[in-house]
C-alpha cells in the first residue's frame, strides 16, 4: 500500500505551512527567492500516520535508535503529488508550526533539526530524514531549552530548488545601520551546521547610502583581493529592504551563485 | 601608527629541532639582567607586537642576509598558541616552519595583521577606508593630518565625520609587502614621513602649549621614537656586525617600553632636530651642528642621550640602564 503526499506552492502558502515557508512567500514578491513548493503540518501528520510512526510528543522518552530504523524503512511506501523533477537539486529543510498561530516569521526552535540535499528522486526520503532530526539529541535538546513540544504544533516541509553557492552567508539586522554579516566562500551550510565559521562584519550606511563593512586588516584584505565589494554590499541592500519590509529585527540566509543574489531563508529574530 | 612592544618572547631554537614547552621564556623587555643573560644563548626572538620597527627590522634581516637570529614577528599569536599547547615545538629551520600539535606555522605568517587590535572601516562602493581611531579627533587636527598624508603612499585624504579617511593607497599590510620589494623606496617613504610629523609639529604659528596640547592628546611619546628610531637603527646596524644588530635592536626596544608622563612636545621637536638621515652617512640636524657628518659613536651617543634623557624625566627605574648603555658603548 502506498500514499500520495500533497504538497503546496509558494502561491498557497499558508499558516499551516510554519514560519519558514510564509516567510519565503512573503518576500518572493519582494527579493529573489529560489522556487519552492511545501508540505503542510496536516498533510505532515497524516504522512507520519499512515507510516505509523509515533509523534514527536510519543517519542521523547523512547529509544530514538528504533525510530531510524522504522523511518529507514518506511519511505519507499510514499509517492509525491507534485512534479518534481528527478535529475534536479533540492534542499529539504523543516518549517516549524507554534502552537500560537500568528503572522509573525519567528520560530524559537529555529536551526534544531537538520536540512538535506538530495536530488529529485530522493526527496521523500529527505523528507523522512528532516522528521528523523527531531529525534537526535541536538534537537531534542533545543526544543528543551525553549520549552518545546509545549508550544510545538508540528513540522511543514519546505522543498526548495538548491542554489549553487559561490558566496554565502547569514545576517542579522537590527537596524538600518546594525547589520551583521557572516559569510563563507561556499555554501552557507557550513555555518549552519557550526563546522565553520567564516568571516563576521558590521556593516552600517553613511550619509551617502554607501555601504560601509567594518572588519579586521586581514579582512579587508581578503574582501579586496576577491573582489566582494558588490557581493557583499548588494547582500547588505537586500537586508535592509527586508528589514524595512517586515520592520521588525530578522536573521537572513542569503546565496549568491555568481550571477544573483538569492534569499532562501528569513525569519524574525528572538527578542 | 608604531605600536609598543611591551615583551620579547625568546625561543631557544639552536641546533635542535624539537623545542620543550618549558624552554620558551617570555620576559618584559626591561628586565635586563635577565636580558643580559640569556641573550647571547637564544637566537629566535618573537616580538610580541607588531609594530612598524619590527616589520623594519624583518625587512634588514631579509636584505642583510642575517640569519643568526630570527625574528619573528606578531609573537603574540605564537605565545597564544604556546600557552594553549603542552605539546613540545617542531622547528624547521629550513622552511621556516613551526610546528605546534601538527599544524604548522610559518614564520613570516605570523605578521599577517590578524591580530591588529584596531579595525576598519571600508566603504564598499568607493573603496576609501578609514583606520578606526582609538581616541576622538579635533577638527584642526583631522585637517592637519589629512593635509600631511595627501600623497604620502599615494594616498588621498579626506574628512567624513570626523575620521580622515584614505583613497588610493595600500593597507597596511600591503604596503609591508611593497617594502619588501622595494627597499630604497620605503626609506625614503620613512623620511618623508618624518617630513610629516615636522609639518604637523612645527606649523607655523602654532605655539609650544598649542602643539603640546596635540602631541599628549593624540599621540604618545614612543610613537614619535618609533617613527624615527628605524632610520637609526638601520644606519648602525648595516655597519655593524650581527651581534651588535641584536643589542641594537635590544636597545632600541627599551625605547618602547616607557611611560609617556613627559613632556611630549617638546621631546618630538628635540628629536625631529636631530632628525637622521639614511644618506651615505650619517649627518645630524642638531641645532649647532647642522649638516655636520657623524660616525657610529655619535650616533650611539645620540640614542644614548635619549634613553638618558627619558629615564630621567619619565620617572621609571630601568635597572642597570646607564650600565647597560656603556656596556653597548664599548663593544662598539
Amino acid at each position: 500500500m502506498e500514499t500520495k503526499i500533497i504538497l503546496r506552492t509558494s502561491n498557497e502558502v499558508n499558516n499551516r505551512c510554519g514560519t519558514k515557508a510564509q516567510g519565503l512567500a512573503f518576500l518572493g514578491a519582494k527579493v529573489n527567492v529560489p522556487q519552492f513548493v511545501v508540505l503542510d503540518v496536516d498533510n505532515f501528520i497524516r504522512l507520519i500516520s499512515f507510516l505509523n510512526i509515533c509523534t514527536v510528543n510519543e517519542f521523547f522518552n523512547n529509544d530514538f535508535s528504533d525510530l531510524h530504523r522504522c523511518i529507514e524503512n518506511s519511505y519507499s511506501k510514499v509517492q509525491l503529488d507534485y512534479p518534481i523533477e528527478p535529475e534536479i537539486s533540492y534542499i529539504v529543510r523543516s518549517s516549524a508550526v507554534p502552537n500560537i498561530l500568528s503572522d509573525s516569521f519567528s520560530s524559537e526552535i529555529s536551526g534544531a533539526f537538520e536540512s538535506y540535499t538530495c536530488v529529485g528522486a530522493d526527496i521523500v526520503k529527505a523528507i523522512l530524514k528532516v522528521y528523523q532530526s527531531c529525534f537526535t539529541l541536538k534537537a531534542y535538546k533545543q526544543l528543551k531549552l525553549f520549552s518545546q513540544p509545549v508550544n510545538f504544533l508540528g513540522m511543514g516541509i519546505i522543498i526548495q530548488k538548491y542554489i549553487n553557492a559561490v558566496y554565502s552567508g547569514v545576517i542579522h539586522v537590527t537596524g538600518k545601520n546594525n547589520i551583521h554579516i557572516q559569510w563563507i566562500n561556499g555554501h552557507l551550510s557550513k555555518i549552519v551546521s557550526g563546522k565553520e565559521f567564516g568571516f563576521s562584519n558590521l556593516i552600517y550606511f553613511n550619509t551617502k547610502k554607501e555601504p560601509i563593512i567594518r572588519g579586521t586588516e586581514l579582512e579587508i584584505l581578503i574582501i579586496k583581493k576577491n573582489d566582494l565589494y558588490d557581493i557583499l554590499g548588494t547582500a547588505a541592500n537586500i537586508a535592509v529592504k527586508i528589514y524595512k519590509s517586515i520592520e521588525k529585527p530578522c536573521e537572513i540566509e542569503w546565496i549568491y551563485d555568481g550571477n544573483t543574489h538569492w534569499i532562501v531563508q528569513c525569519q524574525e529574530l528572538l527578542k | 601608527m608604531v605600536s609598543i612592544s611591551e615583551q620579547i618572547m625568546f625561543v631557544n631554537f639552536r641546533e635542535k629541532q624539537q623545542i620543550r614547552h618549558d624552554e620558551i621564556i617570555i620576559i618584559q623587555n626591561n628586565d635586563f639582567e635577565i636580558l643580559n643573560s640569556i641573550s647571547m644563548e637564544y637566537k629566535t626572538i618573537a616580538l610580541i607586537n607588531i609594530n612598524l620597527s619590527s616589520h623594519f627590522m624583518n625587512i634588514v634581516r631579509k636584505k642583510l642576509g642575517i640569519d643568526k637570529y630570527r625574528f619573528i614577528l606578531g609573537g603574540d599569536k605564537l605565545k597564544e598558541l604556546i600557552n594553549n599547547t603542552l605539546s613540545d615545538l617542531m622547528v624547521d629551520k629550513e622552511h621556516n616552519i613551526i610546528k605546534i600539535e601538527n599544524i604548522e606555522y610559518i614564520f613570516n605568517k605570523f605578521d599577517s595583521y590578524a591580530n591588529v587590535s584596531y579595525d576598519i572601516d571600508f566603504n564598499l562602493l568607493t573603496k576609501e577606508y578609514c583606520m578606526r581611531p582609538k581616541k576622538k579627533y579635533g577638527k584642526i587636527y583631522l585637517q592637519i593630518m589629512a593635509s600631511a598624508m595627501e600623497g604620502f603612499h599615494g594616498k588621498k585624504c579626506h574628512i567624513i565625520e570626523n575620521q580622515v579617511w584614505f583613497s588610493g593607497g595600500l593597507l597596511p599590510s600591503e604596503l609591508y609587502e611593497w617594502c619588501l620589494q622595494n627597499f630604497e623606496l620605503y626609506l625614503q617613504e620613512l623620511h618623508s614621513s618624518l617630513s610629516v610629523f615636522r609639518n604637523i609639529f612645527l606649523m607655523d604659528g602654532m605655539d609650544d602649549k598649542i602643539s603640546r596640547d596635540f602631541l599628549s592628546a593624540y599621540y604618545q611619546y614612543t610613537d614619535y621614537i618609533g617613527s624615527i628610531i628605524d632610520v637609526v637603527s638601520y644606519k648602525i646596524w648595516n655597519l655593524s656586525t650581527p651581534e651588535k644588530i641584536f643589542i641594537l635592536q635590544t636597545s632600541s626596544s627599551l625605547l618602547f617600553t616607557l611611560d609617556d608622563n613627559i613632556d611630549v612636545a617638546l621631546k618630538v621637536i628635540e628629536l625631529l632636530q636631530m632628525k637622521l638621515c639614511c644618506e651615505n652617512e650619517l649627518i645630524t640636524y642638531c641645532n649647532e651642528r647642522v649638516g655636520q657628518k657623524c660616525n657610529r659613536e655619535e650616533c650611539l651617543y645620540f640614542l644614548m642621550n635619549i634613553m638618558s634623557d627619558i629615564r630621567r624625566k619619565s620617572m621609571i627605574t630601568l635597572r642597570n640602564v646607564s650600565g647597560y648603555i656603556d656596556s653597548i658603548a664599548r663593544g662598539i
